[in-house]
This record gives C-alpha cells, structure tokens and sequence, in this order.
C-alpha cells in the first residue's frame, strides 16, 4: 500500500515540472513587448532595451527557466514588470482566497447534487430520474458568467441585498465576508452540479445495483430508511473519488468568476497579467491555479486508494 | 461723565479695532477644517514612484502629492511659487535663476538645497538617463548651485514652456544624499510635498499620510488620503454612488449622468487636455493626398461621437487641437459638429480621387472610446465611398505590432496633455519625426515652426506662432482631430474649495478639506 | 407507426431536441438573410432603449439592434464550436488510434502528455492561447480544438484498445492484413459512435468556452458581435439597459442546453448502457 502511495507521489513531481516547463514557454512566447506595457507611449529604444536587459528578457529560454524555476521553489516569484513590487507575497495573499471560493462553491455543489443525484438514482427509469437528468443538463449548460451576470442584477442591484463584488477577508468581517461569496459561489456551484448530480446518480445506481438485493435479504423486512443510508453511505466515496476531478474545473472556472465579481485571488491576477503582459505575475497565477489542481487530484488519488485500493483511478 | 464716555469710547474702539485686526485670523482659521481621510478611486496601478523612472499618468498623480516641484501650477495652469519662492528669467532667455525657499526639508528630516536641485536635474538630463520626457530638459546645458538657496539653469536655446517643465511631476526634487545611499526611490518615494507616502498595495490602494512639516503652513488639511485602485469601471461608480469613494476624476462617461444626479455629489467636470485624434498613414495609397485627408476630416460627425462614444461629455474639435481655455486657442473653426458630406466629396473630386481599395481601421480594443468611436468612423467613411475594415487589438501587441512600425492604414489615439503648453498639444503630434508621431507625413514648415514657438522669449510671440501652426495644421490634415473628452470630476459636498485642474492632475487637493 | 409503438425511451430525447437543434442551425446559418437589421447598423439617437416594436430585444449603447446582433452572434459561435470540435475530434482521433495501434513506449509518451495537458484547467490554457495567438476567430477556433484533443485522443484509445483486444483482429493480422486496412475497417466504425457523442457534448463546451474567451476580451472583438461580448459590454450597463447582457445570455444558454440534451439523446440511440 505504501509503496502504491510512493508510486502515485512520485509521478506528481515531474507531471508538476512539465507542467510548470509548458506554462513557462507559453507566457514567454506571447508576443507585444512587455516593455513596451510597463513603459507606455512615450518609451524609447534605448528604455526598452534597458528594460529587457534589466530583466534577463534577451537571454535563452532555457537559462531563463532554470532561473525562475530556482526562485519559484523558494516562494520568490520574481517582481512585477508594472511596478518592482515582489509577486510572492501577493501571492500568498490571493491564493487562501481562491482556495476559499472553491471550496465554498464545492460545498455548494455537492449541496445541490447529493440530495438530487441521490433521488435520481432511487428512481432510476422512473419520472423523478429523468427530470433531475433534465436538470443536471439544464444546471451544466449554464454559462457561469452569465448566471453571474444575472445574480448580481438581481440581488445586488435590484434588491440591494449584496454588494456587487469584492471581497472582505473572515478575519476583519464574516458577515461581509459572506456577504461577498454568497453570489460566486452559487453560480460556480451551480454550474459545477451539472455533473455532480451525474456522478451521484450513477453511484447510487452502481450501489443499488451491487447491494440492494444482499441487503434486502440479510435484513428480513426491507426497512427503507436503512436501505437508504446504506446505499448513501457506500455510494459517498465513489462520488468523491470522481467528484473530485469536478473540482479541477471549478479552479479553472475561478478565473473568470473572479473577474465578475472582482474577487482578489489567484484566477483574476492570471487576467491581469495577461492584459499587462507582466510575465513574471501570469506565471506565478497560472502556476498557482496548476498547482493546486495537481494537488487536489492527488491528494483525493491517495485517500481513494487508502480507502479502497481496489478502486485505482486509472484513465481517468 | 464726557471723560467716561471717552474712555468708554476709546476702549470700545480699541477693542473694536483689536477684533478687527483679529478677524481676518479667524475667518482664515475657520477657512479649513482639519482632519478626515479623503478617499479617491482610479482605474490603474502606478509604474513606480520615482520622478525620473514613472511614466504612467497614475505614477505622476502619487508623485505630486509625496514630492515638490521648484514651480507649482495652480487651477487654470498659471504658475506659481513652489519650493523656490522666486525666479527670474535672463533677458536673453537663456538662463533661469531660482530662489530657495528657507527652511525646507525632505519627509526624512534632511534639508532641501540648492545641491538637491542639481542632482535631480543631472539624473534626468543624460541622454541615456531612460527618462521618458527628456525632451522638457534636453535644451538645458547645466545647473549650478549658486549658493545653498539659489540655483541657475543655463540653458542653449530660448525655451518657452520652461516654468511649466519646472512643475510638471517628472522634475520633482529628490532627496541626494538619500539616493546616493541607495534608497530605491522607485519604491518608497521620500519627497517633500503636502503627503507622506505610507503604503502601496498593488490592485488595491495606495495611502498617504499629511506631511506636518509642509513648508505651506496650514496644508494640507485631510490627516491622510487613500488612492484606491478600482480596475472595473462600473465599480468605480458604484463606489461613488454609495459614498464609499469620495472623490473621483476618472468617472466612465457611460455613468456619469448617473453618478453626478445621486444627492450629496458635486459635479466638478470640466473640458481638459484629453483630446482624440485619427492618424492616417501618410504613405499608404489615398491617404498621401491632403485634399483626401482633409476630405476624411469633413466627413466625420464628431456630434455623434460625442455622443456615442462619451455619452455627451466631449467638446467635438472643430479646428486645431488646442483647446478654448488655453491661452494659444486660435478659434479656426473650420468642421461643422456633424459634419459636412457633400463638402468632403467635393474636396475627393477636387483630388481626383475615387476611393477603391479597402482600409483598415485599426484601435486598441482596450479602450471603450476607441471602441465606441470605430463604428461611426466606419460609418463616416462609408458615406463617401471608403470601406473602412475594423481591426482590433490589445494594447501591449498594439505598441509592437501596429504603433511602434507604423503599421495600419488608419488609427486613433488620445493623449492627456499633463502639461498645459500648447506645445505639448502639437509638437508630439504634427512632428515628422517623433516616439509618438507615427504618421509618416508632417511638414518641414510646421516642424520649424513648432520648434520657433518654443523658443520664442514672449507669450505674445508663442501665441501668433502656433495659430500659424495650427492654421497650417488644418491644410495638412496630418492628423484629423476629433474630440476633447472631458475630465469628469464628481466628489461629495464634503468637499470644499477643491478647484478641479485641467490637466488632471490633483496638486489643488492640498488646498481642499472635508467638512 | 404509431406514436404507442415508438421507443420513447430509447428515441425519445433525439426526437424532442433535433428538431429545436435544426432550428437553431438554420437560423444561424441564414442569419444575413433573417436579421431585421444590420448588426453594424448604429443609430446613436436610439441608443440604450429597450424592447420595442422596432427593436424586439431593444439597442445596444450604439444604438444598433440587439436582436440581430443576438442572430449573427449565434453563426459565430456555432461556427467556431463545429471548427474547433472538428479540430479536436480529427487530431484526437489520430492520437488516440496512434496510441493505440503501436503501444508501448509511444502509447506511454503520447498518453503522458495528454494527461499534462488535460489536468490544466481548460480556461486558464485557452486564456494563454488565446493571448498567444493572438485574438481573432480563427484563433479562438484553433485554441479551442487544441484544447479538445486529449478527451477525444482519450477516447478514441481506450475504445481502439477494445476493439484490438478482440480475437477476430488477431486472426486478420495472422492472415497478412496490412495495419492500415485494419483501422479502417475495423477500428474506425466502433469509433465513430463514442466521438460523435463525446462530439455533441464538445461542441457545446465549445460554444461555452468561445462565449467566455470573447467575454473575457480575448475571443472575438468588437464591433462583430459575439454572445459573450455583447454579455460583457452588456455589463457595463446593466443599470440602464439589461436586456443588453440578458438577451445574449439567454440564447447562449438555450444553444447550449439545447445541444447537451441532443448528447444526452445520441447517447441513448447508441448504447442506452452508456447512461448508466
């Protein structure tokens, strides 16, 4: 068992290097000069050359990468192209942050998707199944920028209950903290049910299907709400186990989520970059964003073989 | 009882006269109420903080609250006494001679001398000194400290816009033995104006605290102010409304009617020094003609850009570039605000031009002005037989791939002038060769001419030339003006005596107070 | 037949939503011919107004017609989404059956990499793409595709593993059947089922993926209109005129609700098991 522990940790080490090599050439082949971003109309040849010197910008690739990668693995992200301010601690402030969108917006989901993956499945074939199939699309097709859009209309300008965005940390304010996440999470965990919904559905089915007739037999009189937590109960780690996966995309969908409702993490700092061209801040966001993907999916690859090692999430 | 009564009447006078004397002291004291924190929003992070290293219009507006600039320009641009209390200027013109104020210091305690002045002139003056506006300095030969007090530029050629230079952001006094220590000025800025700088923090703010040892005594009077950085326009207003931001001179034009009708905001938006302008490129096809230039520049209805893309808060530009409120204004109204069709077709004839190929229009995506205006434009062009192609892309590619090689058949940009001399308005712009004309056309005549208004010795003299200028401008149509966006400025009621200046900048904010 | 004799549970999706998808694809295919305006056609006398007579989904803040910016919008996205499906199917399919056929150190490789590139999260490497590549359509459509090749190369892997794994395939080879002949003939068919599937439900995510590249500034620009866009443009005026934001919004969702239900159904058609 360890030694499968071993085997899944140590694959996570280079898919993280080539990760981090891919994103790196990426952001260093985007073209329209930074400096020409960080210096404005007025920059002279000789101030961008200046520039790109200062920032080892005309040196190969290669050389550049062993760099920034040397740095990285310390927590030192290098100083932005906008203003010489030093990335990391920017980001050590914006991925808790992040992280707190996405699990708050997975809670949500997995709110949503328990309870009707769960009806869905003890229906299976029947009307409930198909309209909470109907659903699950319905919840999936959502664009969540759009649900967002439409979020923020609603309560925050009609009715005036939530602010339109930002974000105040739990620590200074929990109400406004709160107050602030109720909408992205909802939209995101929403979107994210679609497939959640799915998921449980087809556990509860695979469950039924290997259990129900043991279970029924052993227990004399079928007693329903047995049954039920029983199969809940069994069903809750294959749902977890592929749920999680879901949870990938969630981070990606922050990106954009956090642009809505101008929410200081991680995904809108990629956006930033991006538009300003400040290449060391694109890399050290995406580089974020890709890390704690990997994690993730790690981490619940590991708990899924301690809990059953039978169930090894190959090609998944 | 007479005696009494005098002496009741003299001391009635004499405490009379007392309370007259006293009043205009208390009626000053009454004038500004201290304290309170000014909030502002803006819409971008600053470069950095070093006079001769910020080049972004939001590292200037930090900059000239933290630092002090020998002159200071007041509400409507005039110039007036800042860390030097004098100056005069040689009768040849070719020399410049400062007055020190006594007593100034530097936030960090040290004094401010004659021998800071030189050293902030020597970091910038160098050609390879990487200073984005050397062009304000390169006519000056050298500074030389005359005593502690006094300081004198000498300079090779007359130069006209001197006393504004000598206010603008960029040529703020820093701190010499500091630096030569190597304090990075770039990030934490030691200067010697109204506000301490306390802290920046990227995409979020920047906060100032009052300098209590401000050489204008009774300024400033908020105890600190917040520069917040709010990227998304809609929040800004939003901001406003609710009255977490009090004050604002980037309001988007699409909220402005609605943020200035809210209760409890003045709206102190005034015409500045932001005007837009079309570039054509000179070299590419039809365009080379002046007739077919000025026929474009005829056809547009700067009326419906106006309203379109600034929702009505622009002056539409019906001559020359300088705006009606600066002194060089030539009033040569020569485009009808929404335009004149059969008046550019005729000029077409006039150039035996039928429009066939199609061109490309190319603007910065980036810009929602630009945005809003390409389609009008589109449309403009259309009505007398130009295709125009749209062609977008963001900035940072823009500078590369289209500005820098001057690729594109036509484009727009704007510039905010933060200078308030006409030369800033025209020479960049008309010059035949320069970082920031890019059109491959421009005269000779009116390079010479630009150069000579420069350098004229009086005001008098600056002022025909440029007419001339801009009166060859509009014959050249080098580039085609469009409008002058407004600089909207909304802020509570709170606020007093703050006088919005034209050029944007926020040097008055040191004269304002919260009640 | 009779409507009692139809297999609703096997067909019945396919029916109900191939006709709303046809529906959808002749619009956008006529959009020139059907628009009621140009969508360049700007009128800043009526701009920001809403739903009227004349303008059925009201102006934009140019005062061009929302309605038909909405139609021509749809052509767009429908047209990258099948580009980019196509894009991603094609060279997914050839990876996968690469993989497949040779095995061993290219399968490991090949398969290694797509599982790099498929942990990154689909927007944030379309973002870098696009902002590669540069934004223009065409972009967003190559973006895209590139971003759809590991799901299909996938795919189409495991099911050509399936296929190979099966005895009369061994005989063929025993009997001299060149390689290629054997993909075509036998790989290829079993293929096509599962990618059209997977196909439908991409193409959606396409049409999704394009609308928030396009919101984010990256994808299509202004002035052609594009679904996401007009929602982000929409944005700024929310206040005054929502229905520049909501009407867009609207019939992206219905697009792509629409195009995922007709997965859903395909997947009943070919293998009513799948569902489960």
């Amino acid at each position: 068992m360890l030694r499968l522990v071993l085997i899944r940790l140590a694959s996570f080490v280079p898919t993280l290097f080539v990760a981090s090599v891919i994103l790196f050439v990426a952001v260093n082949v985007v073209p329209g000069s930074a400096a020409r971003s960080a210096l404005g109309i007025q920059a002279t040849p000789q101030a961008i050359m200046r520039f790109e010197h200062l920032h080892g910008l005309d040196r190969p690739m290669a050389l550049q990468y062993v760099e920034w990668a040397a740095k990285a693995l310390v927590g030192d992200f290098g100083k932005s192209f906008q203003n010489a301010v030093a990335v990391g601690p920017e980001i050590r402030k914006r991925v808790p942050v992040t992280l707190e969108l996405a699990a708050i917006a997975f809670v949500v989901a997995i709110f949503i998707s328990v309870p009707l993956g769960a009806l869905a499945g003890f229906c299976h074939q029947r009307g409930a199944d198909v309209v909470v199939t109907t659903l699950a699309t319905l919840f999936g097709s959502t664009p969540s920028f759009w649900l967002a859009t439409l979020l923020i209309y609603g309560f925050a300008l009609q009715l005036g209950w939530l602010p339109t965005g930002g974000y105040t940390a739990f620590s200074l304010d929990p109400i406004a903290n709160i107050k602030g996440m109720l909408m992205p999470c909802i939209a995101l965990g929403i979107v994210s049910s679609g497939l959640l919904i799915r998921i449980m559905r087809t556990a509860v089915i695979e469950v039924m299907a290997a259990n129900f007739i043991e279970t029924a037999r052993s227990k004399g009189v079928s007693n329903f709400r047995l049954v039920t937590a029983h199969v809940l109960r069994n069903a809750m780690i294959p749902f977890l186990t592929v749920g999680a996966v879901e949870f990938g995309f969630l981070v990606g969908s922050v990106v954009i989520i956090e642009d809505v409702f101008r929410i200081p993490g991680v995904g809108s700092l990629v956006l930033v970059g991006i538009i300003n061209r400040d290449y060391p801040v694109l890399l050290a966001a995406a580089m974020s964003i890709t890390v704690i993907v990997l994690i993730i999916n790690l981490l619940v690859d590991l708990a899924a073989q301690m809990i059953d090692p039978r169930q090894v999430r190959t090609g998944h | 009882m007479r005696l009494e009564n005098y002496l009741r009447l003299g001391f009635v006078s004499l405490f009379g006269m007392a309370i007259g004397a006293g009043l205009p002291y208390t009626v000053l004291a009454q004038e500004g109420k201290y304290g309170g924190t000014l909030v502002t929003a803006f819409s971008a992070d600053p470069g950095g903080f070093d006079p001769a290293r910020g080049p972004s219009g939001m590292s200037h507006v930090v900059i000239e609250q933290i630092y002090g600039t020998l002159i200071n320009l007041d509400a409507d641009a005039q110039p007036y006494a800042g860390l030097s209390e004098s100056w005069t200027q040689a009768a040849d013109g070719l020399s410049w001679t400062f007055k020190l104020r006594e007593g100034l210091t530097f936030h960090n305690g040290e004094a401010l001398t004659a021998e800071d002045v030189v050293y902030t002139f020597e970091r910038i003056m160098p050609e390879d000194s990487g200073y984005a506006y050397r062009s304000q300095v390169e006519t000056i030969d050298e500074v030389v400290a005359i005593d502690e007090l006094t300081v004198e530029f000498r300079l090779n050629r007359v130069t006209g816009p001197f006393e504004i230079y000598m206010a603008f952001p960029g040529s703020s006094i820093v701190p010499k033995d500091l630096l030569e220590s190597g304090h990075d000025l770039n990030a934490e800025p030691v200067g010697s104006g109204p506000f301490k700088f306390v802290s920046y923090t990227p995409r979020d703010s920047i906060q100032f605290v009052r300098n209590e040892n401000y050489y204008e005594t009774g300024r400033p009077y908020f105890d600190g102010m917040t520069y917040r950085i709010i990227a998304d326009p809609t929040a800004l207003s939003n901001g406003m409304k609710s009255g977490e931001i009090l004050f604002s001179n980037e309001v988007p034009p699409k909220d402005w009617n609605a943020v200035i009708s809210q209760p409890g905001i003045v709206n102190a938006a005034l015409e500045g020094s932001r005007y837009y302008w079309m570039i054509p490129n000179h070299e590419k096809g039809p365009l080379e003609n002046k007739l077919v230039r000025q026929a474009i520049g005829h056809a547009l209805n700067r009326q419906a850009i106006v309203r379109g893309a600034f929702f009505g808060q622009a002056t539409p530009i019906l001559g020359g570039v300088i705006p009606e409120w600066n002194w060089a204004y030539a009033g040569l109204d020569v485009f009808k605000p929404e335009g004149d069709i059969e008046k550019a077709k005729a000029l077409l004839a006039e150039a035996g031009v039928v429009p066939g190929t199609p061109l490309s229009l190319t603007m910065v995506s980036s810009w929602p002005p630009m945005m809003s205006m390409a389609p009008i434009i589109q449309a403009n062009l259309a009505q007398i037989g130009f295709t125009a192609q749209i062609d977008t892309m963001e900035v940072p590619r823009y500078w590369d791939e289209v500005w820098g090689p001057s690729k594109f058949d036509i484009t727009a940009m704007y510039w905010l002038s933060p200078l308030a001399d006409p030369d800033d308005f025209v020479t960049n712009t008309y010059a035949t060769a320069s970082s920031v004309s890019v059109h491959l056309g421009g005269t000779e005549e009116m390079d010479d001419l630009m150069l000579a208004a420069k350098s004229a010795v009086t005001i008098e003299e600056r002022k025909a030339l440029y007419r001339k200028q801009q009166e060859l401008s509009l014959e050249d149509m080098t580039v085609i003006p469009l409008v002058n966006g407004w600089v909207l400025t909304a802020h509570t009621d709170r606020l007093k005596n703050f006088k919005p200046m034209r050029t944007g900048f926020l040097k008055t904010l040191k004269d304002a107070w919260l009640e | 037949m009779l409507m009692t004799d139809f297999n609703w549970r096997r067909y019945g999706l396919v029916a109900g939503t191939a006709p709303v998808v046809v529906i959808i694809l002749v619009t956008a295919g006529l959009a020139p011919l059907i628009v009621p305006y140009s969508p360049y056609d700007l009128d800043v006398m009526v701009m920001l107004q809403g739903p009227t007579a004349s303008h059925l989904m009201g102006t934009d803040e140019l005062g061009r017609d929302v309605l038909s910016r909405v139609i021509h919008a749809a052509r767009l996205s429908i047209t990258v989404g099948l580009v980019a499906v196509l894009i991603g199917s094609f060279c997914g399919t050839i990876v996968g059956i690469i993989a497949a056929h040779f095995g061993g150190l290219v399968d490991a490789i090949l398969m290694r990499f797509m599982d790099i590139v498929f942990c990154f999260p689909a927007i944030l490497l379309a973002v870098i793409l696009m902002a590669n590549l540069g934004t223009s359509i065409l972009n967003a459509m190559l973006a895209i595709g590139i971003i759809f090749i590991p799901g299909f190369a996938r795919l189409t892997r495991a099911v050509a593993q399936t296929v190979q794994r099966q005895s009369f395939l061994e005989a063929a080879i025993c009997l001299g059947m060149p390689g290629y002949r054997i993909v075509f003939r036998e790989i290829l068919p079993n293929v096509i089922g599962p990618v059209l599937v997977e196909a439908a439900v991409a193409f959606s995510y396409a049409v999704l993926l394009e609308s928030a590249l396009s919101f984010l500034g990256l994808g299509a620009q202004p002035p052609e209109p594009s679904w996401g866009n007009m929602i982000n443009t929409g944005r700024g005026f929310i206040d005054q005129a929502p229905w520049i934001s909501l009407a867009p919004g609207a019939a992206l969702f219905f697009t792509v609700f629409s195009f995922n239900l007709l997965g859903d159904g395909l997947r009943d058609v070919l293998d009513p098991k799948l569902n489960d």
